[in-house]
């Protein structure tokens, strides 16, 4: 009897010892499986979302880079006196029907020569040049940055009323005629044409672009209530959190990444990718060897960056 | 956010008292439109949370109820609000207690209404990887100061330092400093100070003087109109003051509709309309008018003597300006 109830309970034991086995098992590959498809799963997603921020950003990339190869070849122009104003007026007209993304073109002069300061622009095909109604553009980012820095900038976007009455983005560079240093050139774009790249981007139901400049505003969101109004850093802030801030300095300093974070805790995880626009420019600088003072471009990124924000 | 409204609402004990009984406010049922007296109020700067007390004044109707229809006007560089109330495009302007002393016109002086801030919130920042640490640093640097009328407190402190410093004027962007243009730039501590920190600076980034702690604790926001305005609508002038304090209170007690009401001005004037900078700037705009809980828009002889003798040291006027023609009606 007492043999029976013993058989009958190893017998137990070896069921259940089985089963916990297999139970351990079965979640130790469970597990395993899990993790191995999660990491194929974020492998995939950060090389479509690297691929279509990166094809983004190589898009706006070219917009811009070609608004800094046409102000070096005129301000080449410019500093060498090749041209006449006449001649001069004509080019510009040339460079505004050839490039439509080149809205507008300003020659800005420091004192005593701010009356020779004028805006050129397209009217109807015509060009048209109106000179500065007073000498505040002086304290203009787009004039005081690169006239202080010497060094060209991309200025931050910012409402032209006075020439093409669009907002646009300004790239500025110094302006030195006969070894002297007299003024700015500023080649503005307008920020429309960034907007039409950046706004349609989405990835999956809830993923979309926005890019944001190197101090952080946002220049492009889908909400167009944010763009120009807040920066990146606010909703760093706003959520308190440090991941989230680091992520944009670490976008603003043209590093690129991938990462996940969590706006609100307890909250749906939120991926983000923001590619390096730097070694792009660096490739443009190689497809227009010609261009002389491009090398000057790698110490001035360009400001905006493009970050791919995918929620999940 | 929520901790910042709940700080900014709990007014408690420093709430303001305007110094005009609420009792003497005429309700708004009694005063008809088409008597309401215009005024035309030029402010310090372009809109934002430092006004948020006229803001509210003109939104919950206390400005109406004193009988006063008041329009506001943005100043800044392009408007400096000494030159447009001077030149007659403005009834009352707000700004700096140096600027009212530095361009004192005996024959139409500007007169104080209330003055505001209680506290100077100019400070120069500059990044440490610059290298400067101390105001001795200073020496050799090129330092952003605001143009017009905004800049006279930094250039008047860097002047009495006797170093060589090469001032840049500058518009209200921080980016001269984010570019390394420049080594500091004067900011507010309520205004820039704040943008400088959502462009992904750390506090710990950053070096800071506050001018106040260099004996320049020189109170900026007032209230002022002309001698001539003051002596022809006195009744106006001080209900004006009133209806801003009774604003100002308002705000302070309600900081979530303050926000609401002051992004709308933002957005209607085509400005940047951030709620979480405004917010920064209504709580710290807050400390500085509530420095002396007791005397909200009273001006201390102290902080007026301060200024006069700075002035006088920097030789922009010869003899100090009387206190209480410049204050003809003081609070009690």
């Amino acid at each position: 009897m007492n043999t029976s109830k013993k058989t009958k309970y190893l017998g137990q034991q070896l069921i259940s010892f089985m089963f916990i086995f297999m139970l351990i098992l079965f979640l130790v590959t469970f597990l395993i499986t899990r993790q191995l498809a999660y990491k194929v799963m974020r492998s995939n997603a950060e090389e479509s979302i690297s691929n279509l921020t990166e094809t983004n950003a190589q898009m706006i990339d070219k917009n811009l880079s070609n608004i800094m190869t046409i102000a070096q070849e005129l301000r080449t122009v410019i500093n060498d006196d090749l041209y006449t104003p006449k001649q001069l007026k004509r080019h510009i007209h040339h460079l505004l029907i050839d490039n439509p993304r080149l809205i507008s073109v300003c020659l800005a002069y420091d004192k005593p020569s701010t009356k020779r300061t004028q805006t050129f622009y397209l009217e109807n095909q015509q060009i048209r040049s109106i000179p500065a109604e007073d000498d505040d553009y002086l304290y203009k980012d787009w004039f005081q940055i690169p006239w202080l820095s010497l060094r060209p900038w991309w200025s931050d976007p910012w409402f032209d009323n006075l020439g093409s009455k669009e907002r646009v983005c300004s790239y500025s560079l110094p302006l030195t005629i006969k070894g002297k240093h007299q003024g700015i050139i500023r080649l503005d774009t307008p920020m429309e044409s960034l907007h039409r790249i950046v706004k349609p981007i989405r990835v999956k139901k809830t993923g979309f672009a926005f890019m944001i400049a190197s101090n952080g505003m946002i220049v492009a969101h889908p909400r167009d209530s944010l763009a120009m109004n807040y920066s990146a850093f606010d909703f760093a802030n706003r959520y308190g959190d440090q991941e989230l801030r680091q992520i944009c300095k670490n976008a603003v300093s043209g590093q690129s990444g991938f990462e996940r974070f969590r706006f609100e805790k307890p909250g749906p995880d939120v991926w983000i990718a923001y590619p390096p626009l730097l070694p792009i420019i660096g490739a443009c600088w190689w497809r227009f060897p010609t261009v002389r003072f491009l090398p000057i471009c790698t110490l001035s990124p360009l400001s905006p960056r493009l970050l791919s924000c995918l929620l999940s | 956010m929520v901790l910042m409204l709940f700080v900014l609402s709990s007014c408690g004990d420093k709430c303001i008292d305007s110094g005009r009984s609420k009792k003497n406010r005429p309700s708004m049922e009694e005063v008809q439109p088409g008597e309401l007296f215009k005024l035309r109020y030029r402010l310090k700067w372009l809109h934002q949370a430092q006004f948020a007390g006229a803001y509210m004044a003109k939104e919950k109707g206390f400005y109406q109820a004193w009988g006063l229809d008041v329009e506001f006007l943005p100043g800044g560089g392009d408007h400096p609000p000494y030159q447009s109330l001077m030149e007659g495009s403005a009834d009352i302007a707000s700004f700096n207690l140096v600027t009212a002393l530095k361009y004192h016109n005996p024959k139409n002086p500007a007169v104080l209404m209330a003055q505001i801030s209680q506290k100077n919130s100019t400070v120069l920042v500059g990044k440490k990887s610059s290298g400067i640490k101390t105001i001795q640093d200073l020496d050799g640097k090129k330092i952003g100061v605001w143009r017009e009328e905004g800049g006279d407190h930094t250039l008047f402190f860097l002047e009495s330092l006797g170093l060589n410093i090469r001032a840049i004027p500058m518009d209200w962007s921080v980016n001269l400093l984010l570019e390394n243009a420049v080594d500091m730039i004067n900011a507010m501590y309520y205004n820039e100070y704040h943008r400088l920190l959502m462009t992904g600076l750390d506090e710990e980034d950053l070096v800071v003087f506050d001018l106040a702690d260099y004996g320049f604790d020189l109170v900026d926001d007032g209230i002022y109109t002309t001698r001539d305005f003051f002596e022809k609508h006195p009744r106006q002038c001080r209900d004006f003051t009133a209806a801003t304090l009774d604003g100002w209170n308002y705000a302070f007690q309600n900081p979530e509709e303050t926000l609401a009401v002051v992004l709308r001005y933002l957005r209607g004037n085509h400005q940047p309309a951030n709620l979480e900078h405004q917010a920064w700037m209504l709580e710290h705009i807050k400390s500085r008018i509530l420095e002396n809980p007791a005397r909200v828009g009273y001006l201390d002889p102290k902080d007026f003597d301060l200024a006069n003798r700075i002035l006088i040291e920097r030789g922009i006027i010869d003899k100090p300006v009387d206190y209480h023609t410049f204050y003809p009606h003081e609070h009690k």
